[in-house]
């Protein structure tokens, strides 16, 4: 298992309003220097999609999975954002018949926790990135820790837009009754 | 409802609606008598607009001959499709996050080191395969070097002060 030690955390932007964290490493495999972009949305879609509160945990799993292997990674990726799109679609499904009972906010209520709800895939991107190790006790972590606490209430903004693009399908089988297709799929299909 | 004037004396089918807008969604054949600014013998279809000419719309346009046009009118910069003989201009930014089913990503890392990664702000359901290229004094060997749906890994020679991306979503799912 190779270390990962940080040596600096800086914050900018990778375009005006689009706030990013550049991280630096000695990558683990070569020694060489390493030139880590972490968008603050990487961080709240990682901690929806994988139900992470833990957003050291999340980023410490974004730097080790850089260096997985890349088809293990996106398996795993692949498995969550299906499987967390089902769950709310299929809320949305049960509830279209009888939406004109039941106020759109209740569904989407019971859509949010649908999305939260599906079994967390984070052990098998944890089983990924294992290879490698991120020091939280070397380096440059202590300032990683702050610059997250100090961004948490951006953080959040950005995970509650990762939800609000998760429901904007869901609004749209409601809308459409007991439709039983999702909208994407039958869009195209036609 | 048919209408003699759906839009700017334009006769068409203008579907109603409950909002109190000036202009309401409005499909209609392009003659003498709207001005033919849309090209005589065009199909056109609009959508609703708050206010005419101020508010922003999204238009469609079929023109005879075989030009065309899907984009927003009347509303700040440019967004949309238009083909007009040979040629077809898109208009319009990409966006700076993402969504899972994105067919193309683009943008461009300033500063960069002789290696590094990005991580996607929003993962793809499958993977991101990245063309890239390197801005810098002089020349550079670059390499993508790992990918995934949710980053991608670069080398390069030496540093650069510019690398730039256009990421292709594959795969199956």
């Amino acid at each position: 298992m190779a270390d990962i030690v940080i040596t600096s955390i800086e914050r900018s932007e990778l375009e005006p309003g689009y706030p990013v964290y550049r991280i630096t490493y000695p990558h683990p495999d070569t020694g060489e220097d390493h030139l880590h972009i972490v968008p603050l949305e990487a961080l709240a879609t990682r901690g929806e999609l994988f139900g992470l509160a833990d957003r050291e945990e999340v980023l410490d799993l974004i730097i080790r999975e850089a260096h997985a292997p890349g088809d293990e990674v996106t398996a795993v990726y692949t498995q969550a954002i299906t499987a967390r799109g089902e769950a709310a679609l299929q809320v949305a499904r049960q509830a279209a018949p009888v939406r004109a009972s039941l106020p759109e906010s209740v569904a989407l209520n019971h859509a949010v926790q649908a999305l939260d709800a599906p079994p967390s895939s984070a052990d098998e991107l944890r089983q990924a990135s294992a290879r490698h190790r991120v020091r939280r006790d070397r380096g440059a972590w202590s300032r990683v820790t702050q610059a997250l606490a100090e961004d948490a209430e951006r953080i959040d903004w950005w995970a509650a837009a990762y939800t609000a693009d998760a429901l904007a399908p869901v609004r749209q089988v409601l809308a459409q009754g007991d439709e039983s297709d999702t909208p994407h799929r039958s869009r195209l299909v036609r | 409802m048919l209408s003699e004037g759906v839009y700017s004396g334009r006769p068409g089918t203008q579907y109603r609606t409950s909002l109190s807008d000036q202009l309401h969604p409005c499909v209609f054949g392009e003659g003498v008598s709207g001005g033919g600014s849309y090209g005589l013998g065009a199909l056109v279809a609009l959508s609703g607009e708050q206010t005419i000419n101020s508010s922003g719309r999204a238009t469609l346009a079929l023109r005879r001959g075989g030009d065309f046009e899907l984009q927003r009118e009347f509303a700040g910069e440019a967004r949309g499709i238009v083909g007009s003989g040979v040629t077809l201009s898109l208009f319009g930014r990409f966006p700076s996050g993402n969504s899972a089913g994105d067919l193309v990503r683009v943008g461009r890392i300033l500063g960069v080191s002789s290696g590094g990664s990005l991580t996607w702000g929003t993962p793809g359901a499958s993977t991101l395969y990245p063309v890239l290229s390197a801005f810098a004094a002089g020349s550079r060997s670059l390499a993508c070097t790992g990918v995934s749906s949710s980053s991608f890994n670069w080398t390069a020679s030496a540093d650069v002060s510019q690398l730039w991306f256009v990421a292709f979503r594959g795969g199956s799912s």
